[in-house]
């Protein structure tokens, strides 16, 4: 299993007009069947790391790998099966039930003129059953809470049954038993074998879901490893540049800080 | 995702049941819709002044040579246009509010109208304004409206790409209808200046069968592709990082349509003179009828919207002894529609 699907090879990325680089000669391998979770400040390069991931932004320097191919030479359609992103934010004027709201995800699968077939919808279905949001298909996307509105948003990415699924910082405005219920969803997903590359400002949320956790900070990795070896004072000081504390008690890690 | 992938193979049988008995929910309201916009074409074919105010009865039709040409040359025309223009600026409306995730939006928007307004007032100051002098100077204008706003939009420096377009389409407009009130300053007041007037009120009395055939190619192809890119209208209403990972070439497919919704306003325009309201107005009705999934979704708005301009033309040509301006009337009832619509209890658009 130790297989890696994402590689980035020295990344070098500079947004249009900005003074410095976003990324600057990044090395990072995700690999398949794992959890990895980047950690790092505000403006340490994580979501410029997931747009470079889905191929929204191309490097200006250094490679990157998906599944041994460079990025670069997969057409936009075929990067929407393989990779799938779940967004920080999302907005939608319109009140589609839930049902079409995740049957968008099965566009990697159409050409411009198809539409869902049968098998689609059921694939759709699926995805919401996952996480647990079938009693409410009939539902408006508009009357879901945000944790509910997060979870149809990992349904969609389920649906479209790609290899790779991207979030960026998922439960950053959730509240304590919506974040738990993403957690819960996200772990079931792991015990499917999904692939998980994901941001976030939450140690608890880290701790639960991640095997493997990337440490950043100005836009290179600062190191990484597995949880418990990035689980240190010294280290997560380091990244967020003020004394961290790691306690360990009945099994749990916390974190406190000055 | 293994979860999901596997369950293609195996479809559950009440999710099936439930999902064709939807499906048959909406094809029946289609069909009902597509019913009644043939009971009120028929109706009005029938509606009019001549020989009394109200129905002709068939007989007269059979005996009064003038009433069946009345029928034939002047009101199926005028009829078949009203149906066209209805579709296609409902449609235009349905595609233009999905592009641009604004349910307030319409194809006044991007400068189109009022570029095409510019064109077909210019082209009355300057030749004389023969019918299909200002058929085809409203296309060109209306389609270089687009161009130009898009170019615009392209180099403004703040902003998302749909904001953007939003932006330079608002200026477009305005610099256009200066033009506009500029060339009524200009024109004659007696020979000019009445059929520019007329043109920017909006109306088919003059319709013939001559400038529905002339429309019919352009609306007919705008609206098929449109039809056929249905379902893709919902994703092109995703934001922008959403619908790239989603592995759709959204800009290039949103010009598309766009384009398509512009040539089919255009078109519509150019033998109607300017008629506001419609393209905001019926994409509401649609949504609420048929739920916010463009695949039944436009269907709905083409349907509605050939039914709601046949009715806004009969009441312009039988109300009165002399002819109500359509584009004054579709403003009216499109204005007190979507009033009613936005302050009802639950928006839901």
């Amino acid at each position: 299993m130790n297989e890696a699907i994402l590689r980035f090879e020295n990344v070098v990325y500079r947004y249009p007009d900005a003074a410095q680089q976003a990324l600057q000669g990044l090395n990072l391998t995700v690999q398949r069947g794992r959890v990895t979770a980047i950690l790092g400040p505000n403006g340490a390069g994580k979501t410029t790391l997931l747009r470079l991931a889905y191929g929204r932004f191309q490097p200006q320097s250094g490679q990157i790998w998906l599944e041994g191919r460079p990025l670069a030479d997969y057409s936009r359609q075929e990067l929407g099966r393989k990779v799938a992103l779940v967004p920080q934010r999302e907005t939608n004027p319109f009140s589609y039930t839930l049902l079409e709201y995740v049957l968008l995800g099965r566009a990697p699968h159409l050409s411009p003129l198809e539409m869902p077939s049968a098998a689609d919808i059921e694939i759709a279905r699926k995805a919401l059953e996952t996480v647990g949001l079938l009693p409410l298909v009939e539902r408006t996307v508009q009357s879901l809470s945000g944790g509910e509105f997060q979870l149809l948003l990992v349904a969609r990415a389920l649906a479209q049954q790609a290899d790779l699924l991207l979030l960026d910082e998922p439960t950053s405005h959730l509240d304590l038993s919506n974040k738990k219920r993403l957690v819960a969803c996200l772990q079931n997903l792991v015990v499917g074998g999904t692939t998980i590359l994901f941001t976030s400002h939450e140690p608890e949320v880290v701790a639960a879901l991640a095997d493997h956790v990337v440490l950043m900070r100005g836009g290179q990795v600062l190191s990484s490893g597995t949880l418990d070896e990035m689980w240190d004072d010294g280290r997560l000081s380091e990244v967020y540049g003020i004394p961290v504390q790691v306690h360990r008690f009945d099994g749990h890690r916390y974190l406190t800080w000055a | 995702m293994n979860v999901a992938r596997s369950a293609g193979s195996q479809p559950n049988i009440s999710a099936a049941a439930a999902k064709s008995a939807s499906r048959t929910r909406s094809r029946r309201r289609l069909l009902g819709l597509t019913i009644l916009l043939l009971v009120v074409f028929a109706l009005s074919l029938f509606l009019g002044r001549y020989p009394q105010v109200g129905l002709i009865t068939p007989a007269q039709l059979a005996e009064d040579p003038l009433a069946q040409r009345l029928v034939f040359n002047l009101r199926l025309p005028r009829l078949i246009a009203s149906v066209l223009i209805g579709m296609s600026l409902a449609g235009a409306g349905m595609v233009m509010q999905m592009v641009f995730a604004n349910p307030l939006v319409e194809p006044g928007f991007l400068g189109v109208s009022q570029a095409a307004a510019f064109g077909a007032a210019l082209t009355i100051l300057t030749m004389g304004g023969a019918g299909w002098q200002v058929q085809i100077s409203a296309v060109i204008f209306g389609l270089a409206g687009l161009c130009l706003s898009y170019l615009l939009a392209r180099r403004v420096r703040y902003g998302g790409w749909v904001l953007r377009l939003l932006l330079a389409g608002i200026a477009v407009s305005a610099l256009f209808s200066s033009g506009v009130g500029l060339i009524k300053y200009l024109a004659d007041p007696l020979r000019q200046l009445p059929d520019i007037t007329f043109w920017l009120l909006g109306g088919l009395w003059s319709i013939t069968w001559q400038a529905v055939l002339s429309v019919l190619p352009l609306i007919s192809l705008g609206l098929l592709v449109l039809w056929l890119m249905r379902w893709r209208l919902n994703l092109l209403a995703l934001d922008d990082e959403v619908v790239f990972s989603l592995g759709v070439a959204a800009n290039r497919e949103r010009l598309l349509v766009l384009f398509m919704a512009v040539a089919v306003t255009a078109a519509s325009i150019s033998i109607s003179g300017l008629i506001g309201w419609v393209g905001l107005l019926v994409p509401q009705l649609a949504r609420r009828f048929s739920g916010a999934d463009a695949r039944d979704g436009l269907p709905t708005a083409f349907l509605l919207g050939g039914i709601f301009m046949m009715i806004c033309d009969n009441l312009a040509r039988t109300i009165s002894a002399g002819e109500i301006p359509l584009g004054v009337l579709t403003s009216l009832l499109g204005a007190l529609g979507f009033l009613i619509l936005m302050t009802r209890r639950t928006l839901k658009v």
